[in-house]
């Protein structure tokens, strides 16, 4: 009784049977199975599309933002948002639009309060002509994305600041800062950090010694105080285009450390790898398998790296503005902006001037998920 | 028979971790000697840390020997791989080419299989693109591949198919010598076949020649001409294939060939295998490397480290023992 | 006596390309004290199927869909397949009767403890031995599994200990519990030749002197033709051939063990080599009838259908419809 045979012919398949999927891992190429892994990833494909918009309306700020950025009414200084109706009291209507604030002293406290007109409409018109801007610098153009035609009343999604100006405007155009300062940001760093960190990887040696103690060194001060006293050092005389610049290349001088070392790593284990060694024993010289092995292996990491850095260059120039030692007016960004929330009564009494922190947190987040897809994609064979 | 021989390594030392005088670190490679023929094939065996892996890689230039001389005879005159710059060695590097145990590994994920066959074309720059491309093609079908595989990637090819492309690779630039490092232990049993009976014809039809590394020594009864035994980084025995597997003349070898599993007729036959295991490279040596753990070993084996010399019942072999023209190991000892 | 039957076993893994049959109907039977060499490439199902007796499959992907697998445990017989593989159960039956030994020693073993301290561990999660005496045991142990001072050997970690060391170390683990059933999974394709005859010989002894049960799972017809009674050779998911372990390497049966045979490389062997045409197909690509068919040289029509086990006589049988007359004429 050792053997037991089943004599039952082919067993039915149980139930459990799924249908397979109609993709099969081994039919697709390198480029297709990546594409499938991220977009496997629903939140980064989420995250990919709101960062877009939000790219788009930096690059086209001047369309998106109803007003110029510095285009405000004293009388409206603090005033709430106006929120987009479609219906009041008075009826339905098809075209949004907004009722106008004013501002009544209460009757009960005698202090200037801004209240809704409820009995007046502003209709908003969308492709408003309105406040002139250029486009990227170049076209000049009035045309807005939307707007109201009364001269006198005006629409504030986000509300308006202390000088009356819209904050949604100066956000979208506040963001051309922001939103740019990591991007660019992040390219010196990973021009800094990648050609650094291959070479002190490839190499070896008292190169790397000596890059990685520099780096070590970098790294021992405590972050937000160096930069402070790097930006401090950017001369207050300079015109702001400047000070931009400046900013964005002290976040970049202590940010590509990272980077180096990640790129090190990764250029220290590839070198070990046997397709290395096979291409080193037909001959191949060191810029060939620097680009035909090295590079193409790791480019995909510099990226994920690279996404993942971009928020906490946004984070620090947000936190240098709002310090003070960031970007300066007319300049805008979302740093600057929030540090006119910098007090307990603002917040208190005008809530809404906190909405550029929203921006920042949307943004940041995107950024790590987007990171997060991507680090799933480029591994596409787990 | 001096002029067949296409490599001649002579005292090939190597120290992982060796100080400018070449002295110091953990000994991989011990003054080990050696010829190959034209068109045969050595077998390295030993198990693992006995140095095999890293005499092909030295021979490929792959690591950087501390001591001894690797000649090297083709068409074009004989050169001593060890003292030639990365420049001088490129041309050389047509001539050996190299085959590795896991094709996973050692083809780059991102690049198509018809980049990456052409790879060593496309760095010797022989041939225009078409005559790369036709040669690319030709060579594939030859192991056995289709046309069609040149624009697909590694991970759509089964590991059997993944080390045909690595075998097409190597082949691209018509080397010599081929060192195949472990190339069938990553692969299936049924494909191990294939495999090896395609690196056969391949032999065959270039003339090439082989070293072929390997721990498995049905593997090499199956493909080697001759066969060399090695512990921690020294030969113990150097022999023809069929004198080593009829004859064993070092009791280490005696011990491989016992510990291979294989059915047994008797039943539950009670065996006594080699104790211990091999020890770390970075033992003081004295003495035979095997003395620990061989069953004959004498004060002598402790004391004097025996030199590789002809085997006195067979000039042919050659062995590390001082004991090897008194044993008799020939049959199959049922107790060491 | 039966000490564990597995009756028409599937075990499918839900992965993100849908579901992949690993064990596709797999019958056979364990005896007490019996060795049985289960062989065959990767992706048989080989492995599967001792994990799926040990209630140790992925938790969400491996899910046993049919079949049971009837265990003889020391309180009484019971099906493994229904039995919850995290319920109290199981961990009893993991621990007391049957014990399983890995591929790789090292990752198996956590490095941050002592061995001694692990086998203890192992002794009294099943047991209510006093530390002192469950340390005793341990030592026992070690010097059984033939690990020199044992006392010494015991208070140190596993990266002191070498490769064989380690196996010998697991095995002692799996052993704290006297199990009725030892099922080594590759336990000697990560070490050397010479240390692999050591270990087998050493399960062989324990084998022996315990009357327990082995089974092997190996890609190697040379490990099983040392020390198997009886082999099972599988081929994606399924068993295509079920004999002792002389007749496998004289009287194959099935195309597919024939193949293996004839592919394999060993001592003495100088005649070409015939391998098996084509590769394993790959999870995806299994094939509707006989899962050997496409490659292979006698498959006919009647191949598009699964066989089923044509029962040879009392030791063989085997899933091919070459032996469907063989089975009329036994019936």
């Amino acid at each position: 009784m050792t053997d037991t045979v089943s004599n039952t012919p082919a067993t039915a398949a149980p139930a459990a049977e799924a249908p397979l999927a109609e993709h099969n891992y081994q039919l697709l190429s390198v480029r297709q199975l990546m594409w499938r892994k991220f977009l496997a990833n629903r939140l980064a494909v989420l995250s990919a599309l709101v960062l877009i918009l939000l790219y788009l309306a930096t690059i086209f700020a001047g369309f998106v933002a109803p007003y110029g950025p510095q285009n405000g009414k004293s009388r409206l200084s603090y005033a709430p948002p106006t929120p987009i109706q479609f219906c009041d009291d008075a009826g339905c209507s098809l075209r949004p639009f907004v009722h106008p604030v004013k501002a009544e002293r209460s009757p009960v406290t005698f202090l200037l309060e801004f209240v809704a007109d409820e009995e007046v409409r502003e209709y908003i018109y969308f492709f408003e002509r309105g406040d002139s801007y250029k486009v990227l610098g170049l076209v000049t153009s009035d045309l807005h994305l939307f707007g109201l035609r009364s001269d006198d009343a005006r629409i504030a999604l986000l509300g308006h600041d202390q000088r009356g100006r819209d904050l949604f405007s100066r956000i979208v155009y506040g963001g051309q800062v922001s939103l740019t300062v990591g991007l660019i940001g992040v390219l010196i760093m990973v021009m800094l950090g990648a050609v650094i960190g291959a070479l002190s990887g490839y190499y070896g040696g008292w190169f790397d010694n000596f890059v990685q103690r520099f780096i070590e060194t970098l790294r021992v001060f405590p972050e937000i105080p160096l930069w402070m006293a790097l930006s401090a050092a950017i001369p207050p005389l300079w015109p702001p285009e400047w000070v931009y610049a400046g900013i964005v290349v002290v976040l970049a001088f202590l940010g590509w450390t990272g980077l180096a070392r990640e790129v090190r790593g990764l250029t220290l284990s590839l070198k070990k790898r046997d397709f290395v060694m096979a291409a080193e024993a037909s001959g191949a010289s060191t810029g060939w398998i620097m680009r035909k092995h090295l590079i193409p292996n790791m480019l995909s990491h510099i990226i994920v790296t690279a996404t993942l850095a971009v928020p906490v260059t946004i984070l620090g120039e947000s936190a240098l503005s709002f310090l003070g030692i960031g970007v300066r007016p007319p300049m805008i960004s979302w740093g600057l902006l929030l540090s006119d929330a910098f007090k307990v009564q603002v917040i208190a009494l005008y809530p809404w001037m906190l909405f550029p922190a929203a921006f920042i947190f949307i943004t940041v987040l995107a950024f790590n998920f987007l990171g997060d897809g991507l680090r799933d994609m480029v591994d596409p064979f787990s | 028979m001096r002029d067949e021989q296409i490599l001649d390594v002579t005292d090939l030392t190597l120290r992982f971790g060796a100080d400018k005088s070449g002295q110091g670190g953990l000994l991989a490679v011990n003054n080990v000697s050696f010829g190959l023929n034209r068109q045969e094939t050595l077998s390295i065996v030993g198990e693992s840390g006995s140095g095999k892996t890293t005499i092909g890689r030295c021979i490929a230039r792959l690591y950087e020997p501390n001591a001894g001389q690797i000649t090297f005879r083709s068409e074009g005159g004989e050169v001593d791989l060890t003292h030639m710059s990365k420049a001088e060695l490129r041309p050389i590097r047509q001539q050996i080419q190299m085959l590795f145990q896991d094709p996973n590994a050692s083809l780059n994920s991102r690049m198509r299989i018809g980049d990456l066959v052409a790879e060593p074309l496309n760095i010797h720059r022989i041939g225009t693109p078409a005559e790369r491309r036709d040669r690319v093609v030709s060579l594939l079908e030859r192991v056995g591949l289709g046309a069609d595989t040149v624009n697909r990637y590694p991970h759509q090819l089964s590991g059997g198919q993944r080390q045909r492309v690595g075998i097409a690779r190597a082949l691209t630039v018509s080397p010599r010598l081929l060192i195949c490092d472990e190339p069938v232990s990553a692969l299936d049993v049924s494909v191990q076949a294939q495999v090896l009976n395609l690196l056969r014809d391949l032999q065959d039809e270039m003339g090439l020649s082989y070293i072929f590394v390997s721990h498995d020594l049905g593997v090499v009864d199956y493909i080697s001409d001759r066969v060399m035994v090695l512990y921690l980084g020294t030969i113990m025995e150097l022999a023809t294939r069929d004198d080593l597997f009829a004859a064993p003349a070092h009791p280490y070898t005696r011990a491989l060939l016992d510990a291979m599993p294989s059915r047994r007729d008797g039943r539950h036959r009670k065996r006594k295998v080699l104790t211990g295991e091999i020890a770390g490279p970075t033992l003081k040596r004295q003495g035979c490397v095997f003395a620990g753990r061989c069953p004959h070993a004498t004060d002598l084996c402790q004391r004097e480290a025996p030199v590789l010399r002809p085997w006195a019942r067979n000039p042919a072999t050659s062995v590390a023992c001082h004991h090897a023209d008194a044993l008799d190991l020939s049959t199959e000892e049922t107790t060491i | 006596m039966t000490l564990l039957s597995v009756q028409g076993l599937h075990t499918h893994y839900h992965v993100e390309q849908g579901t992949l049959r690993a064990v596709d109907d797999v019958s056979f039977e364990i005896a007490e004290g019996e060795t049985v060499g289960v062989v065959g490439e990767s992706g048989c199902g080989k492995s599967v199927t001792a994990r799926s007796i040990m209630g140790l499959l992925p938790r969400r992907i491996g899910e046993i869909a049919a079949g049971e697998i009837r265990f003889a445990a020391r309180g009484g017989t019971l099906d493994l397949a229904q039995q919850d593989p995290l319920g109290p159960v199981m961990r009893d039956i993991r621990g007391n009767d049957i014990g399983m030994i890995f591929q790789e020693p090292m990752t198996s073993l956590n490095p941050v403890y002592t061995i001694g301290a692990q086998i203890v561990e192992a002794i009294r999660l099943h047991s209510d031995l006093s530390k002192a005496d469950a340390w005793a045991k341990a030592e026992q142990l070690l010097e059984r599994v033939g690990i020199n001072e044992p006392a010494r050997r015991a208070k140190q970690y596993p990266h002191a200990f070498s490769g064989g060391m380690r196996q010998r170390a697991m095995i002692a683990m799996a052993l704290s519990s006297d199990p009725r059933l030892l099922i080594a999974d590759e336990p000697t394709t990560a070490v050397d030749v010479t240390v692999e005859a050591q270990i087998l010989a050493l399960l062989e002894e324990l084998k022996r002197e315990r009357n327990m049960a082995l089974m092997l799972i190996t890609h190697d017809l040379n490990v099983v033709g040392e020390i198997a009674d009886r082999v099972i050779v599988m081929y994606l998911g399924r068993v295509v051939e079920t004999t002792t372990a002389a007749r496998v390497f004289d009287d194959p049966k099935h195309p597919y063990t024939r193949g293996l045979l004839a592919s394999l490389p060993s001592l003495g062997r100088r005649t070409r080599l015939t391998p098996i045409e084509g590769t394993v197909p790959g999870p995806h690509q299994r094939p509707a009838g006989c899962p050997f068919a496409p490659r292979c040289a006698q498959a006919t029509e009647k191949c598009n259908t699964q066989p089923p086990t044509f029962r040879i006589d009392a030791e063989t049988s085997v899933a091919c419809w070459l032996y469907d007359d063989a089975e009329a004429g036994h019936a």
